[in-house]
Protein backbone atom coordinates (compact mmCIF):
# COMPACT_ATOMS: atom_id res chain seq x y z
CA UNK A 1 0.00 0.00 0.00
CA UNK A 2 2.92 2.29 0.64
CA UNK A 3 3.99 1.55 -2.52
CA UNK A 4 0.94 2.12 -4.26
CA UNK A 5 0.55 5.48 -2.47
CA UNK A 6 4.37 6.54 -3.44
CA UNK A 7 3.33 5.81 -7.29
CA UNK A 8 0.33 7.80 -7.12
CA UNK A 9 1.48 11.06 -5.30
CA UNK A 10 4.33 10.97 -8.04
CA UNK A 11 1.64 11.41 -10.97
CA UNK A 12 -0.10 14.16 -9.52
CA UNK A 13 2.57 16.18 -8.10
CA UNK A 14 3.83 16.00 -11.94
CA UNK A 15 1.34 18.52 -12.82
CA UNK A 16 1.02 16.35 -16.22
CA UNK A 17 -2.68 14.94 -15.44
CA UNK A 18 -4.53 14.47 -18.74
CA UNK A 19 -7.30 16.21 -17.31
CA UNK A 20 -5.17 19.20 -17.52
CA UNK A 21 -6.19 22.77 -19.46
CA UNK A 22 -9.81 21.55 -20.08
CA UNK A 23 -10.91 22.72 -24.02
CA UNK A 24 -8.07 24.35 -26.59
CA UNK A 25 -6.06 26.72 -24.41
CA UNK A 26 -4.88 29.55 -27.07
CA UNK A 27 -1.91 30.67 -24.62
CA UNK A 28 0.99 29.14 -23.49
CA UNK A 29 -0.08 28.30 -19.39
CA UNK A 30 3.66 28.97 -18.27
CA UNK A 31 4.16 32.46 -19.97
CA UNK A 32 5.88 35.03 -17.47
CA UNK A 33 6.73 31.63 -15.73
CA UNK A 34 6.79 33.31 -11.58
CA UNK A 35 9.01 31.02 -9.14
CA UNK A 36 8.67 32.95 -5.90
CA UNK A 37 11.53 32.82 -3.32
CA UNK A 38 14.82 32.86 -4.55
CA UNK A 39 17.46 30.70 -2.75
CA UNK A 40 18.62 31.77 0.31
CA UNK A 41 15.06 33.56 0.83
CA UNK A 42 12.55 32.79 3.72
CA UNK A 43 9.45 31.65 2.68
CA UNK A 44 6.27 33.38 3.81
CA UNK A 45 4.45 31.63 6.92
CA UNK A 46 1.55 30.10 6.01
CA UNK A 47 -1.57 27.46 7.22
CA UNK A 48 -4.11 25.99 5.92
CA UNK A 49 -6.21 22.85 6.09
CA UNK A 50 -5.05 19.13 5.13
CA UNK A 51 -7.31 16.11 4.04
CA UNK A 52 -7.91 15.17 7.91
CA UNK A 53 -9.08 18.35 8.85
CA UNK A 54 -5.92 19.51 10.37
CA UNK A 55 -4.73 22.99 10.58
CA UNK A 56 -1.30 22.70 9.03
CA UNK A 57 1.65 25.33 9.51
CA UNK A 58 5.65 25.31 8.75
CA UNK A 59 6.53 23.81 11.47
CA UNK A 60 3.98 21.27 12.03
CA UNK A 61 5.11 19.81 8.21
CA UNK A 62 9.13 20.13 8.84
CA UNK A 63 11.25 17.19 9.24
CA UNK A 64 14.43 17.13 11.17
CA UNK A 65 16.51 17.74 7.79
CA UNK A 66 13.22 19.96 6.39
CA UNK A 67 10.35 20.57 4.42
CA UNK A 68 9.89 19.87 0.55
CA UNK A 69 6.61 21.73 -0.74
CA UNK A 70 4.96 20.90 -3.80
CA UNK A 71 2.40 23.48 -5.27
CA UNK A 72 0.26 21.74 -7.71
CA UNK A 73 -2.58 23.15 -10.44
CA UNK A 74 -5.27 20.90 -9.03
CA UNK A 75 -5.53 17.35 -7.58
CA UNK A 76 -8.74 17.04 -9.79
CA UNK A 77 -8.01 17.94 -13.73
CA UNK B 1 7.14 7.98 1.13
CA UNK B 2 9.63 5.78 2.99
CA UNK B 3 12.30 7.51 1.22
CA UNK B 4 11.51 11.10 2.14
CA UNK B 5 11.40 10.17 5.77
CA UNK B 6 14.63 7.88 5.87
CA UNK B 7 16.22 11.18 5.02
CA UNK B 8 14.54 13.73 7.81
CA UNK B 9 12.41 15.38 5.21
CA UNK B 10 8.55 16.13 5.34
CA UNK B 11 6.42 16.87 2.39
CA UNK B 12 3.64 18.68 1.78
CA UNK B 13 1.53 19.61 -1.40
CA UNK B 14 -0.36 22.76 -1.83
CA UNK B 15 -3.12 23.34 -4.68
CA UNK B 16 -5.82 25.33 -4.95
CA UNK B 17 -8.67 22.82 -4.29
CA UNK B 18 -11.40 23.29 -1.70
CA UNK B 19 -10.99 21.16 1.19
CA UNK B 20 -13.38 18.35 0.00
CA UNK B 21 -12.10 17.80 -3.38
CA UNK B 22 -9.01 16.98 -1.62
CA UNK B 23 -11.07 14.71 1.07
CA UNK B 24 -12.35 12.78 -2.19
CA UNK B 25 -9.19 12.56 -3.89
CA UNK B 26 -6.89 11.34 -0.93
CA UNK B 27 -9.72 8.71 0.16
CA UNK B 28 -9.99 7.22 -2.79
CA UNK B 29 -6.71 6.51 -3.86
CA UNK B 30 -5.50 5.93 -0.29
CA UNK B 31 -2.43 9.74 -0.34
CA UNK B 32 -1.68 10.12 3.23
CA UNK B 33 0.92 12.80 2.51
CA UNK B 34 -0.57 16.12 3.73
CA UNK B 35 -2.32 18.08 0.89
CA UNK B 36 -3.28 21.36 1.83
CA UNK B 37 -6.15 23.48 0.38
CA UNK B 38 -5.96 26.99 -0.90
CA UNK B 39 -9.00 27.81 -2.23
CA UNK B 40 -8.36 31.25 -2.31
CA UNK B 41 -4.79 31.02 -3.44
CA UNK B 42 -3.33 33.33 -0.05
CA UNK B 43 -0.48 31.33 -0.07
CA UNK B 44 -0.28 31.16 -3.40
CA UNK B 45 -0.48 34.78 -4.00
CA UNK B 46 2.18 35.21 -0.73
CA UNK B 47 4.53 33.08 -2.49
CA UNK B 48 4.32 35.35 -5.72
CA UNK B 49 3.39 32.08 -7.71
CA UNK B 50 0.10 33.00 -9.03
CA UNK B 51 -0.59 31.93 -12.48
CA UNK B 52 -1.81 35.26 -13.80
CA UNK B 53 -2.16 34.13 -17.62
CA UNK B 54 -4.98 32.05 -16.49
CA UNK B 55 -8.31 34.54 -17.20
CA UNK B 56 -10.52 35.48 -13.92
CA UNK B 57 -13.53 34.21 -15.54
CA UNK B 58 -11.74 30.99 -15.76
CA UNK B 59 -12.52 27.72 -12.96
CA UNK B 60 -8.67 27.37 -13.13
CA UNK B 61 -8.02 30.87 -11.77
CA UNK B 62 -6.31 30.88 -8.87
CA UNK B 63 -3.55 27.88 -9.66
CA UNK B 64 0.37 28.29 -9.03
CA UNK B 65 2.85 27.73 -11.42
CA UNK B 66 3.54 24.30 -10.76
CA UNK B 67 6.60 23.65 -8.93
CA UNK B 68 8.91 22.72 -5.92
CA UNK B 69 10.80 24.25 -3.21
CA UNK B 70 13.11 22.71 -0.37
CA UNK B 71 13.23 24.37 2.79
CA UNK B 72 15.25 23.94 5.51
CA UNK B 73 14.56 23.79 9.16
CA UNK B 74 14.62 27.95 9.88
CA UNK B 75 12.49 27.98 6.43
CA UNK B 76 15.18 29.48 4.05
CA UNK B 77 14.60 27.74 0.35
CA UNK B 78 17.53 25.33 -0.35
CA UNK B 79 16.61 24.67 -4.10
CA UNK B 80 13.52 25.23 -5.96
CA UNK B 81 12.40 23.20 -8.96
CA UNK B 82 9.91 25.07 -11.97
CA UNK B 83 9.94 24.24 -15.55
CA UNK B 84 9.45 26.27 -18.33
CA UNK B 85 7.11 23.66 -19.74
CA UNK B 86 4.27 23.03 -17.79
CA UNK B 87 3.50 19.34 -19.28
CA UNK B 88 6.96 18.82 -17.33
CA UNK B 89 7.91 18.24 -14.01
CA UNK B 90 10.43 16.84 -11.60
CA UNK B 91 9.33 13.68 -9.95
CA UNK B 92 9.88 13.84 -5.83
CA UNK B 93 12.70 10.82 -6.19
CA UNK B 94 14.57 12.85 -8.70
CA UNK B 95 14.91 15.81 -5.91
CA UNK B 96 15.74 13.07 -3.45
CA UNK B 97 18.31 11.68 -5.86
CA UNK B 98 19.58 15.22 -6.97
CA UNK B 99 19.58 17.31 -3.95
CA UNK B 100 19.96 14.43 -0.96
CA UNK B 101 22.21 11.64 -2.05
CA UNK B 102 19.51 8.88 -1.93
CA UNK B 103 21.01 6.04 -4.52
CA UNK B 104 17.96 5.55 -6.70
CA UNK B 105 16.87 2.12 -7.86
CA UNK B 106 19.42 -0.16 -8.51
CA UNK B 107 19.82 -1.47 -11.85
CA UNK B 108 22.63 -3.34 -12.87
CA UNK B 109 26.34 -3.46 -11.55
CA UNK B 110 29.07 -4.45 -14.02
CA UNK B 111 32.75 -5.50 -13.50
CA UNK B 112 35.24 -4.51 -16.10
CA UNK B 113 39.19 -4.84 -15.79
CA UNK B 114 39.32 -1.72 -14.73
CA UNK B 115 36.60 -0.25 -12.84
CA UNK B 116 32.78 -1.32 -11.29
CA UNK B 117 29.75 0.41 -12.36
CA UNK B 118 26.53 0.61 -10.77
CA UNK B 119 23.61 1.91 -12.55
CA UNK B 120 20.51 3.36 -11.39
CA UNK B 121 17.54 5.21 -12.09
CA UNK B 122 15.65 7.98 -10.12
CA UNK B 123 12.42 6.35 -10.65
CA UNK B 124 11.49 2.96 -12.61
CA UNK B 125 7.61 3.87 -12.78
CA UNK B 126 7.06 7.07 -14.91
CA UNK B 127 4.15 9.45 -16.47
CA UNK B 128 4.42 11.22 -19.18
CA UNK B 129 6.43 14.86 -18.96
CA UNK B 130 8.32 13.13 -15.75
CA UNK B 131 12.19 14.15 -15.93
CA UNK B 132 13.91 11.51 -14.55
CA UNK B 133 17.40 10.54 -13.70
CA UNK B 134 19.91 7.47 -15.15
CA UNK B 135 22.57 7.43 -12.43
CA UNK B 136 26.05 5.67 -13.05
CA UNK B 137 27.95 5.30 -10.02
CA UNK B 138 31.92 4.19 -11.07
CA UNK B 139 34.41 3.07 -8.70
CA UNK B 140 37.85 2.73 -10.30
CA UNK B 141 40.81 0.86 -7.50
CA UNK B 142 43.91 2.53 -6.36
CA UNK B 143 46.05 4.50 -9.32
CA UNK B 144 43.41 3.86 -11.58
CA UNK B 145 41.78 6.94 -13.94
CA UNK B 146 39.35 7.44 -16.52
CA UNK B 147 39.77 10.92 -18.71
CA UNK B 148 37.12 13.85 -18.03
CA UNK B 149 35.62 15.34 -21.09
CA UNK B 150 37.67 18.03 -21.53
CA UNK B 151 40.85 16.01 -22.27
CA UNK B 152 42.48 16.00 -25.22
CA UNK B 153 44.87 13.29 -26.65
CA UNK B 154 42.91 10.73 -24.69
CA UNK B 155 39.08 8.52 -24.78
CA UNK B 156 37.38 11.19 -22.11
CA UNK B 157 33.99 9.34 -20.23
CA UNK B 158 30.76 9.15 -21.89
CA UNK B 159 27.79 8.05 -21.13
CA UNK B 160 26.32 7.82 -24.98
CA UNK B 161 22.23 7.22 -24.98
CA UNK B 162 20.84 5.66 -28.16
CA UNK B 163 17.60 8.09 -29.46
CA UNK B 164 14.45 7.08 -28.52
CA UNK B 165 11.06 8.46 -29.39
CA UNK B 166 10.08 8.61 -26.47
CA UNK B 167 12.13 10.30 -24.15
CA UNK B 168 14.31 13.76 -24.69
CA UNK B 169 17.75 13.00 -23.62
CA UNK B 170 19.36 16.48 -21.82
CA UNK B 171 23.12 16.62 -21.35
CA UNK B 172 25.56 14.70 -19.12
CA UNK B 173 26.17 15.85 -15.90
CA UNK B 174 29.74 14.66 -14.52
CA UNK B 175 31.47 15.58 -11.18
CA UNK B 176 34.70 18.15 -11.28
CA UNK B 177 37.74 16.50 -12.45
CA UNK B 178 41.05 16.86 -11.05
CA UNK B 179 44.37 17.59 -12.63
CA UNK B 180 47.17 14.97 -12.99
CA UNK B 181 50.12 15.94 -13.58
CA UNK B 182 52.72 14.08 -15.66
CA UNK B 183 55.81 15.05 -15.56
CA UNK B 184 57.59 12.50 -18.07
CA UNK B 185 55.38 13.41 -20.81
CA UNK B 186 55.24 16.94 -19.82
CA UNK B 187 51.26 16.52 -19.56
CA UNK B 188 48.15 17.91 -17.21
CA UNK B 189 44.88 15.71 -17.82
CA UNK B 190 41.48 16.27 -16.47
CA UNK B 191 40.88 13.24 -14.82
CA UNK B 192 38.80 10.64 -12.27
CA UNK B 193 39.57 8.77 -9.85
CA UNK B 194 37.76 6.71 -7.11
CA UNK B 195 34.37 6.81 -6.89
CA UNK B 196 31.96 9.71 -8.68
CA UNK B 197 28.86 9.53 -9.93
CA UNK B 198 27.79 10.56 -13.64
CA UNK B 199 24.15 11.54 -14.69
CA UNK B 200 22.05 12.16 -17.48
CA UNK B 201 18.61 13.39 -17.01
CA UNK B 202 15.94 12.28 -19.83
CA UNK B 203 11.48 13.98 -19.73
CA UNK B 204 9.57 11.45 -20.51
CA UNK B 205 7.54 12.20 -24.14
CA UNK B 206 4.14 14.06 -23.77
CA UNK B 207 2.42 12.92 -26.78
CA UNK B 208 -0.85 10.66 -26.25
CA UNK B 209 0.74 7.50 -27.84
CA UNK B 210 2.96 7.34 -25.27
CA UNK B 211 0.37 6.26 -22.82
CA UNK B 212 -0.41 3.08 -24.88
CA UNK B 213 3.27 1.75 -24.05
CA UNK B 214 3.75 -0.38 -20.74
CA UNK B 215 7.98 -0.30 -20.59
CA UNK B 216 10.22 2.60 -22.39
CA UNK B 217 13.65 0.81 -23.01
CA UNK B 218 16.84 3.45 -22.94
CA UNK B 219 20.27 1.84 -24.63
CA UNK B 220 23.70 3.33 -24.32
CA UNK B 221 27.02 2.60 -23.62
CA UNK B 222 29.62 3.93 -20.83
CA UNK B 223 32.65 4.49 -22.85
CA UNK B 224 36.38 5.55 -21.14
CA UNK B 225 39.66 4.97 -21.22
CA UNK B 226 41.12 4.10 -18.22
CA UNK B 227 45.02 4.11 -17.24
CA UNK B 228 47.37 3.59 -14.21
CA UNK B 229 50.42 4.23 -13.16
CA UNK B 230 52.21 1.69 -15.81
CA UNK B 231 49.87 1.43 -18.43
CA UNK B 232 46.99 3.06 -20.71
CA UNK B 233 44.28 0.77 -21.77
CA UNK B 234 42.29 0.48 -24.42
CA UNK B 235 39.21 2.55 -24.87
CA UNK B 236 36.21 0.45 -23.47
CA UNK B 237 32.63 0.38 -24.26
CA UNK B 238 30.24 -0.61 -21.28
CA UNK B 239 26.10 -1.39 -22.79
CA UNK B 240 23.91 -0.04 -20.31
CA UNK B 241 20.23 -0.72 -20.33
CA UNK B 242 17.38 1.83 -18.38
CA UNK B 243 14.05 0.98 -18.93
CA UNK B 244 11.10 2.38 -17.28
CA UNK B 245 7.28 1.58 -16.85
CA UNK B 246 5.04 4.08 -17.99
CA UNK B 247 1.94 4.46 -15.64
CA UNK B 248 -1.61 5.39 -17.14
CA UNK B 249 -2.63 8.51 -15.82
CA UNK B 250 -6.43 8.15 -16.17
CA UNK B 251 -7.56 8.59 -13.04
CA UNK B 252 -11.48 9.37 -12.03
CA UNK B 253 -12.36 13.04 -11.21
CA UNK B 254 -14.27 13.69 -8.08
CA UNK B 255 -17.88 13.81 -8.25
CA UNK B 256 -19.75 16.45 -10.23
CA UNK B 257 -21.31 18.39 -7.58
CA UNK B 258 -17.84 18.56 -5.76
CA UNK B 259 -16.05 20.18 -9.30
CA UNK B 260 -14.86 23.58 -9.48
CA UNK B 261 -17.02 25.78 -11.94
Amino acid sequence: MIKHTWILIVLFVTGTSVFAWQGAQQFDPNANLKTGPGIGEKIPAFSAVDQTGKMRDFDSLKGPQGLVLFFNRSVDW
Amino acid sequence: MPRYQRLGLGVAVITYDRPEVIIDFTRRLGITVPILSDPDSTIIRGFGILNTNVPQSSFQYGIPFPGTYTVNTRGFVTAKYFEDTYRERVTPNFILNRQFGDAGILKSQVRTDHLTLTSYVSDDKVYAGNRVSLIVDIELPAKMHLYAPTVKGYRPAELQLDPNPNVRILSTNFPRATTMNLPAIRERVPVFSGKFRITRDVIVGTEDNLRKESVIELTGTFAYQACDDKICYLETKVPLTFSFQVLNQDIPRVPENLRRR
